[in-house]
């Protein structure tokens, strides 16, 4: 504990005497105060809106779409990029299509999405979907196809079947591929999750910090932004204790 | 009919036109309950022939058959046995669980049967107190027990080892080979064994055929005719086996110089 507090101690200091700068830089007339309010301020805006349940119902909209979009996305690229790994037909098949789509910013179709799907959830689930899916896809297919031919043949002359090994084998050993996919995709998901709410409909995180920009209330603005920032935060947190738990054996493992 | 028949065996690796001829119409049997070693020099196609031996992996030419059956696919009971221990067994799995996967998704097999199963070969291969561990927390030759229990636990009736033991200390392998030898003699198993130590191969095996240099084809297969049961020391001391070693080795010798 102790030397946990150690390691944190210094990137506390910078962040508070970043945040004490600011608040000077305002103070002293450096930075327009209609721009840029004092940290303190936004602070006391952050406690309005916790004190008076302001917050919950925004964020658990946002961190809904981004929870379901997430489960969605990365569970569909999963199964293909195992399959995509394990059958070279089926790597062939997709891998071109893969490769072109993977470039585009998946922020840029939105506007299409919301032509097809409207400008509520369906839309936006599926934005973060599209988003989350191809780093996980990636990842999982360069884990599926590095395992070990050692672990699979083992795995094959024990009587295994092609599904039993993709579950069994195949999944596992490329697991430590695909949670560094999940952490990447976790990042460009709720970025997904923050456009789709700023470009169309009411609700979420998104549309508050647009709407509070819209409407000159800057410390509110500023205020849903730390919560996001948070949110993240804590969302990488959550990812790297989970990624410890499932990988347990990963590095060890890989020191003999 | 043998156990396991291997018909003018042949094949090559790389593209066509700049293709090198691993195997050269290998032709090998080994009886039911028999111990066959087979031994050559390094990069001579041992591996390839064991892998084509469990149908992992497919011979160009020739036929390989099994209790008269043709082998396309891996068939069960018939269990390959890496001498990269670390590499096949699961990480992720506990020792125990490590055994219990080849019995998985058996017919027939409910889980606490799996389990009483698997710690009764644990124990056999003098694991027992292991069984929670991981396998990268044990030493090699540990690693190599869970691996020979696993395969057990197949019900493997013939097994393919591919060099099992060159990996471990002096010690270790003469603990495991004893091991090997009592599971041979007492679960009436059929073996397959490839190795490049000449020593092994006569201290363990009924036949030792010796294979040439690439391309390999057999140059000879030898009766070992020692005495069972055999003793890790004094066998090693019999005029017949120093005899067995001397000529086995000067061959191999003589042909990695001729081609060095």
């Amino acid at each position: 504990m102790r030397r946990w507090l150690a390691q944190l101690a210094p990137g506390v200091v910078v962040l508070a005497l970043l945040l004490w700068g600011i608040e000077e830089a305002v103070n002293y007339g450096l930075v327009k105060r209609s721009l840029m309010p004092a940290p303190s301020d936004i602070g006391l805006v952050l406690w309005d809106l916790f004190a008076d349940g302001e917050v919950a119902g925004p964020l658990s909209e946002t961190l809904a779409r981004l929870g379901i979009g997430f489960a969605i996305g990365a569970a569909l690229a999963i199964v293909m990029g195992l399959a995509m790994g394990y059958w070279p037909r089926l790597y062939a098949l997709f891998e071109p299509l893969v490769e072109l789509l993977r470039p585009i910013p998946k922020a840029a179709l939105v506007p299409p999405l919301v032509l097809f799907l409207g400008v509520d959830n369906a839309m936006k689930i599926t934005s973060v979907a599209l988003a989350v899916f191809f780093p996980v896809l990636i990842n999982t297919v360069q884990g599926a196809r590095g395992v070990d031919p050692v672990l699979i043949n083992t795995a094959r002359t024990l009587g295994v079947g092609s599904f039993s090994l993709l579950r069994k084998v195949i999944l596992p050993a490329s697991a430590p591929f695909i949670c560094a996919g999940i952490r990447l995709s976790i990042a460009l998901g709720l970025i997904l999750a923050v456009i789709s709410e700023m470009i169309a409909g009411t609700g979420g995180i998104g549309f508050l910090i647009i709407d509070m920009q819209r409407a000159f209330r800057i410390r509110q603005m500023y205020a849903w932004i730390v919560i996001l920032a948070v949110v993240g935060y804590l969302l990488n947190v959550l990812l790297v204790v989970a990624e410890q738990r499932i990988l347990f054996w990963y590095r060890t493992a890989q020191r003999t | 009919m043998a156990l396991l028949e291997l018909n003018q065996v042949g094949k090559a690796f790389g593209s066509e036109g700049t293709e090198t001829m691993a195997l050269d119409g290998i032709d090998l049997s080994l009886e039911q309950g028999g111990f066959l070693a087979v031994v050559g020099p390094s990069g001579c196609g041992k591996s390839t022939l064991l892998q084509i031996a469990a149908g992992l992996m497919r011979a160009d030419r020739g036929t390989v058959k099994l209790s008269g059956e043709p082998v396309t696919s891996p068939p069960p009971h018939v269990v390959y046995v890496f001498q990269q221990y670390s590499k096949s067994l699961f990480p992720w799995r506990t020792v125990l669980a490590n055994v219990e996967f080849a019995l998985e998704g058996r017919s027939g097999i409910g889980r606490t049967e799996r389990r009483d199963r698997s710690r009764s070969l644990l124990e056999l291969v003098d694991l027992q107190d292991f069984a929670g561990h991981y396998p990268w927390q044990l030493s090699g030759g540990m690693q190599q027990r869970v691996a020979i229990a696993r395969a057990l636990a197949a019900d493997a009736r013939l097994l393919l080892m591919d060099e099992p033991f060159s990996a471990l200390d002096a010690l270790t392998r003469l603990d495991l080979q004893k091991l090997l030898l009592d599971l041979w003699a007492t679960r009436n198993l059929s073996i397959l064994f490839v190795t490049h130590d000449v020593d092994e191969a006569v201290y363990l095996a009924d036949w030792v055929a010796v294979l040439t240099h690439r391309p390999a084809r057999v140059h000879e297969i030898i009766d070992v005719a020692l005495p069972r049961p055999r003793d890790p020391i004094t066998t090693r001391e019999q005029d017949r086996f120093l005899k067995l070693r001397h000529d086995l080795l000067s061959q191999l010798m003589k042909r990695k110089n001729s081609h060095a």
